[in-house]
C-alpha cells in the first residue's frame, strides 16, 4: 500500500472513531444520576428556569435525539453548543484553552526529547559507569516523583525561595493574541520582551511535565539501544575498524530509535491529558481545568468537546508515529505484501 | 553551529534575561486581587456566584447600596433619595443627574426600566428576587431623573433586594448594540464583556478566560473616585499557590481564603489576616422521614452534635456558633436565652431517645438503637471537595454512636446531589447558606417555608404556623412587629429542630501590610475604589 494511501484511510478511520467516542461521552452522561439543570441553575432556581435550562439542551430527549441535535449542529454549523456554567460558546472556549495546553504539551514534548534520548544514549554507552548511574537515577525519579509534588517543589525552589521563575501564568505582558499560542503571538507582534516574559513563565510548568517523560525516554532508549549495540551487524561494524561515532549514530541510534518512537506517541497524549494537576498549580489557563470543572459539573457541552478534541489529538499524534516508522526505517512497510 | 545560529542562540538568552526583568514580582502602580476561581459571568442578569459578583459590584451601580460596613442601613447610589409608600408597594427613587455609563453616555430612568425588565425577561437564575415582587410593568418611568417601582405585593426586604448584583443598572444602547434581550436566555456578549455597560468605579479592561481579569479606573465616576489605577486579578486555583504569592509580596489581597490553611500564612511578616463574621451560615437538613419524623429524634441528635470541637477543629476557630435560621448581625436575629438553643449533652439526648421509646439493641451503650424493628440512623450527603463539611460529618458520626444512632456519611458531587435530594433518596444533606440580600427572610423563605425547604433540601419539613409567620413577615412593614415574628420563628425551628444549626462563619480576608483602605461588609462584595498601596 502507498503511503498516500495509508494516510487516507487512517484519517478516514477518525470518523467512526470520533464517533464512538461521542456516544460513549453520551451514554455515561445519559446514565449516571445527576441532575445537570438544577446544578446549573442553582439551588434557588424555580423549577420553570430548570425546566427552560432541560429544553435548551434537550436534556429530557431521548439519547439518540441528543446525538442527531449534536451532530447536526457541529456538522452543519461548527457549533459546540454553549457551556452553561462558563456561559460562553464551547468553540470559543476550547480555542482560548487550547492553545495554552498545547503550547505546554509541545514544550515539554520537545524538552524531554532533547535531554531524555541523549543521556539514555550516553547511559547505554557508559554502561555500569558513573554517568550510567546517574542517568538511571535521574529518569527513575523522573518517573517515579508524583507530577503535583514535583511541581510543588519547583514552584517553592525556583518561585519562593530562589525568586528566578514566575510562580504562575503565561504571561504578565499584553500583547494582541493572533493564535493563542503567547510564544508565537509574541514573535508575531515583534515583541521580544514579551517573548522573554512567556519563556520564563514556561519553564517551571514544562520542566516539570518534561522531567515525567524524560524519565521514560532514558529508560526505554537506553534499553533499546543496550541491545542493539550488542546485535551482530554492530558487532561486524566495529569489527570492520568503522569509526565509533558512525557505528554508534548511523548503524545502532537509527536502529535503536524506534522503541522510543512508539512511546512518544503515547507520551504525547499523556503530556496534554497530563496537564490537569499542573494547570491547577502552575494557574495555566488550559484545556485540564476547563475539562476538570466541566466534569465536576455536568457540564455536557463542554465535556464533550474537550473529549472530542483530545480524541482527535491523540488519533493524529499516533498517526504521526506510524508514518515515521517507515521514514525512519524503510524496512517497515506500511501493510506492505508479504514476499 | 554556524554564524546565525549563534546569533539566534544570543537572541533567545537576550529575552529571556529581558523577560526575567519585566515579570512583575509586585509591581507598582496596581494592585493585585487574587481570584480562587473564575467568574462565572460579567453579567449582572446572569451571574449568580461570588467571583462574579466580585465582578459586577465593582464595574456597575445599583440604585442604592449599604452604608460602608453596616449591612443594615442603605446608602445612596444610583439614586439620591428614595421613597416608600405607607402601604409599601411602591418606591420612588430619584436619579442623581450627574451619573455617566462607561461610554460617557447618561444615565436615566430608562435605563433602570430596561435593566429590571431585561432581568425578568431574560428568566436567568437569580431572576426570581425581581421576580418575586415585581413584573414587566412593575418599573415605571415617571421624568428622565424619577422612577416608580409598584411592586406587585409588598416585600418588606425589597430595598435589600435592590442592593443586589442582579439588580445593577446596565446600559440599554451597549445591550441593544450588542445582541438584545432574548427571552430566556443569557447574552453570551454580556457574560464576557463590559464594553461600556457599566457605570460602577472600575472598567472591565481585559478578561483573558481562567488566566487574569484587569480593572481600570473609571476616570469619569460620578462618585469619590477609585484610588487605585489598575486591579489585576489573576485567577489561582491552587492555594498553595496563592499562600507563596501572598507570602513573596506578588499578591496583595484575598478574601475568603480557606480556614483550613490560615496557618500557612500566620507568622509571615508582610501579611495581615482578618477574620470578620459573614452572614454564611452551616447547618445539617435533617429530613423529616422515617426515624427523622420523630421530633424527638431531631432533638436528640441535635443535642449530640459537639459544637464547640467543632467550632475549634474544624474551623479552627473560625467562625460562631450559629443558633437558628437568622444570622447574628441580622435583623431579626435573636440571641436566644438559656436553654434556646441545643448544646452538646449526650446524657439528654439519650433521656429523649429513651423516652421516645427507642431501646438499646443489647448493653446500654453498645450497638444501636432500635424500635418496631427500625435501626435508630440516617444517611447523610457530604459534597465531595468541602473538606469542612466532611470532617463535621465525621466528628457528629463519632458522636453519634454514644446515643445509638447509626449515622452513614455518603460523599457526592453537587451536580449528583440535587437529585438525590430531590427524590428523597437520601436522609440529611451536610449543608449551608449563603445570602443573597441582607434580611432574614431570604433565610427563613428559603430554608424553613415547607415548599423551598423540601425543593433546595429534600427535608419534607411541613409545619403550617411556621408558613404563615414567614409569609406574614414578608410584607410587614412595621419594624417591631416584623422582628417579633421572627423571633416566633425562630422559636418554633428551635423546637422542631428540622436542622442541626452549626456555625457563622468567617470570611478569612489576607491583606499585604502596604494595602490601605480595606472595609468589609458582610453582604456585600469586595470594594476595590478604596483600596490603596502605600510606599
Amino acid at each position: 500500500m502507498r503511503l498516500s494511501t495509508y494516510i487516507v484511510r487512517r484519517v478516514a478511520m477518525l470518523v467512526p472513531v470520533l464517533l464512538g467516542v461521542l456516544v460513549l461521552i453520551f451514554v455515561i452522561a445519559y446514565v449516571i444520576p445527576a441532575d445537570p439543570a438544577r446544578a446549573w441553575a442553582g439551588p434557588r432556581a424555580r423549577a420553570e428556569q430548570v425546566q427552560a435550562l432541560e429544553e435548551r439542551y434537550h436534556l429530557n430527549d431521548p439519547i439518540y435525539t441528543q446525538i442527531g441535535i449534536y451532530l447536526k449542529n457541529v456538522l452543519l454549523h461548527f457549533d459546540l453548543g454553549v457551556s452553561p456554567t462558563t456561559g460562553r460558546p464551547v468553540r470559543d472556549d476550547l480555542k482560548a484553552f487550547f492553545p495554552a495546553t498545547f503550547e505546554l504539551a509541545m514544550c515539554a514534548f520537545f524538552l524531554a526529547i532533547a535531554l531524555g534520548i541523549p543521556l539514555g544514549v550516553i547511559s547505554a554507552l557508559r554502561r555500569n559507569r558513573p554517568t550510567d548511574h546517574f542517568s538511571r537515577v535521574v529518569a527513575l525519579t523522573g518517573v517515579s516523583t508524583p507530577l503535583f509534588w514535583s511541581a510543588l517543589l519547583l514552584q517553592f525552589l525556583f518561585y519562593f525561595k530562589l525568586g528566578w521563575l514566575p510562580a504562575m501564568g503565561r504571561s504578565t505582558i499584553d500583547i494582541t493574541r493572533y493564535t493563542g499560542f503567547v510564544l508565537i503571538d509574541s514573535v508575531l507582534n515583534w515583541n521580544w520582551t514579551a517573548f522573554g516574559d512567556a519563556a520564563i513563565h514556561m519553564i517551571l510548568p514544562a520542566a516539570t511535565l518534561a522531567f515525567y517523560s524524560m524519565g521514560y525516554l532514558v529508560r526505554i532508549t537506553r534499553g533499546s539501544m543496550l541491545e542493539i549495540l550488542e546485535a551482530e551487524y554492530v558487532i561486524t561494524a566495529r569489527a570492520k575498524g568503522l569509526p565509533r561515532k558512525i557505528v554508534i549514530y548511523r548503524h545502532a541510534l537509527k536502529n535503536a530509535i524506534i522503541p522510543p518512537l512508539t512511546v512518544l506517541g503515547v507520551e504525547f497524549g499523556w503530556l496534554l491529558g497530563g496537564t490537569v494537576l499542573l494547570e491547577t498549580i502552575f494557574a495555566w489557563p488550559g484545556m485540564g481545568r476547563y475539562a476538570a470543572g466541566s466534569i465536576v459539573m455536568v457540564d455536557l457541552p463542554a465535556v464533550v468537546g474537550y473529549t472530542l478534541v483530545v480524541a482527535m489529538i491523540m488519533l493524529l499524534s499516533n498517526l504521526v508515529v506510524d508514518i515515521l516508522y517507515s521514514v525512519i526505517d524503510p524496512r517497515i512497510r506500511v501493510g506492505g505484501k508479504r514476499r | 553551529m554556524g554564524r546565525k545560529g549563534n546569533w539566534l542562540v544570543l537572541g533567545l538568552v537576550v529575552s529571556l534575561v529581558i523577560g526575567m526583568a519585566s515579570v512583575g514580582f509586585g509591581a507598582t502602580g496596581k494592585l493585585v486581587y487574587l481570584f480562587y476561581g473564575e467568574p462565572g459571568e460579567a453579567d449582572p442578569a446572569t451571574a449568580y456566584d461570588m467571583r462574579s459578583s466580585t465582578l459586577i459590584n465593582n464595574v456597575y451601580d445599583r440604585l442604592l447600596t449599604y452604608e460602608g460596613s453596616d449591612a443594615t442601613k442603605f446608602a445612596p447610589m444610583l439614586a439620591e433619595r428614595w421613597e416608600v409608600s405607607a402601604d409599601g408597594k411602591t418606591i420612588t427613587f430619584h436619579l442623581r443627574k450627574d451619573a455617566t455609563f462607561h461610554d460617557g453616555s447618561a444615565l436615566t430612568a430608562e435605563d433602570v426600566r430596561y435593566s429590571f425588565n431585561r432581568v425578568l425577561t431574560m428568566n436567568q437564575p437569580p431572576s426570581w428576587m425581581l421576580s418575586q415582587m415585581m413584573n414587566q410593568d412593575s418599573t415605571v418611568v415617571v421624568d428622565p431623573y424619577t422612577v416608580e417601582i409598584h411592586l406587585t405585593q409588598a416585600y418588606a426586604a425589597a430595598l435589600g433586594v435592590l442592593t443586589h448584583t442582579v439588580a445593577s443598572i446596565v446600559n440599554s444602547a451597549v445591550v441593544e448594540a450588542n445582541g438584545g434581550i432574548v427571552a430566556d436566555q443569557e447574552s453570551t456578549w454580556m457574560n464576557q464583556n463590559e464594553g461600556g455597560a457599566g457605570s460602577g468605579p472600575y472598567m472591565l479592561k481585559e478578561w483573558i478566560p481562567a488566566e487574569r481579569l484587569t480593572f481600570e479606573r473609571f476616570d469619569g465616576y460620578w462618585g469619590k473616585k477609585a484610588i487605585t489605577k489598575t486591579i489585576e486579578c489573576p485567577i489561582v486555583p491552587e492555594v498553595g499557590t496563592r499562600v507563596l504569592m501572598l507570602r513573596a509580596g506578588d499578591a496583595d489581597v484575598h478574601d475568603q481564603f480557606p480556614e483550613t490553611n490560615v496557618a500557612d500564612l500566620e507568622g509571615a511578616p508582610n501579611l495581615t489576616i482578618l477574620t470578620p463574621a459573614t452572614f454564611n451560615i452551616d447547618f445539617i437538613a435533617l429530613g423529616c422521614r422515617g426515624p427523622m419524623a420523630e421530633q424527638a429524634v431531631r432533638q436528640a441528635v441535635s443535642y449530640a452534635f459537639p459544637y464547640a470541637m467543632a467550632l475549634e477543629f474544624v474551623y479552627n476557630g473560625l467562625a460562631i456558633r450559629s443558633t437558628g435560621p437568622i444570622p447574628s448581625g441580622m435583623f431579626g436575629y435573636v440571641d436566644p436565652a438559656a436553654g434556646g438553643r441545643y448544646d452538646y449533652n449526650i446524657v439528654k439526648a439519650n433521656q429523649l431517645l429513651d423516652a421516645a421509646g427507642w431501646k438499646w439493641a443489647g448493653a446500654a451503650g453498645e450497638g444501636y438503637r432500635a424500635k418496631d424493628g427500625v435501626e435508630l440512623g440516617m444517611e447523610v450527603l457530604a459534597p465531595i471537595g468541602e473538606e469542612v463539611k466532611m470532617q463535621e460529618a465525621l466528628l457528629w458520626q463519632d458522636s453519634l454512636r454514644q446515643i445509638g444512632f447509626n449515622l452513614k456519611i455518603r460523599e457526592i458531587v453537587y451536580a449528583m446531589m440535587y437529585r438525590t435530594v430531590r427524590n428523597h433518596d437520601t436522609d440529611g444533606i451536610m449543608s449551608g447558606w449563603l445570602p443573597d440580600y441582607a434580611d432574614p427572610d431570604n433565610y427563613v423563605d428559603a430554608i424553613c417555608n415547607s415548599g423551598n425547604a423540601d425543593a433546595i433540601y429534600g427535608n419534607q419539613y411541613n409545619s403550617p404556623a411556621m408558613d404563615a409567620l414567614i409569609l406574614q413577615a414578608k410584607s410587614e412593614i412595621d419594624v417591631a412587629k416584623r422582628a417579633d415574628l421572627y423571633r416566633q420563628i425562630q422559636e418554633i425551628s428551635f423546637q422542631d429542630a428540622p436542622y442541626i444549626w452549626v456555625s457563622q462563619r468567617s470570611n478569612v480576608v489576607i491583606l499585604n501590610n502596604a494595602v490601605k483602605g480595606f472595609y468589609y461588609n458582610p453582604i456585600l462584595p469586595i470594594d476595590f475604589s478604596t483600596l490603596y498601596k502605600e510606599g
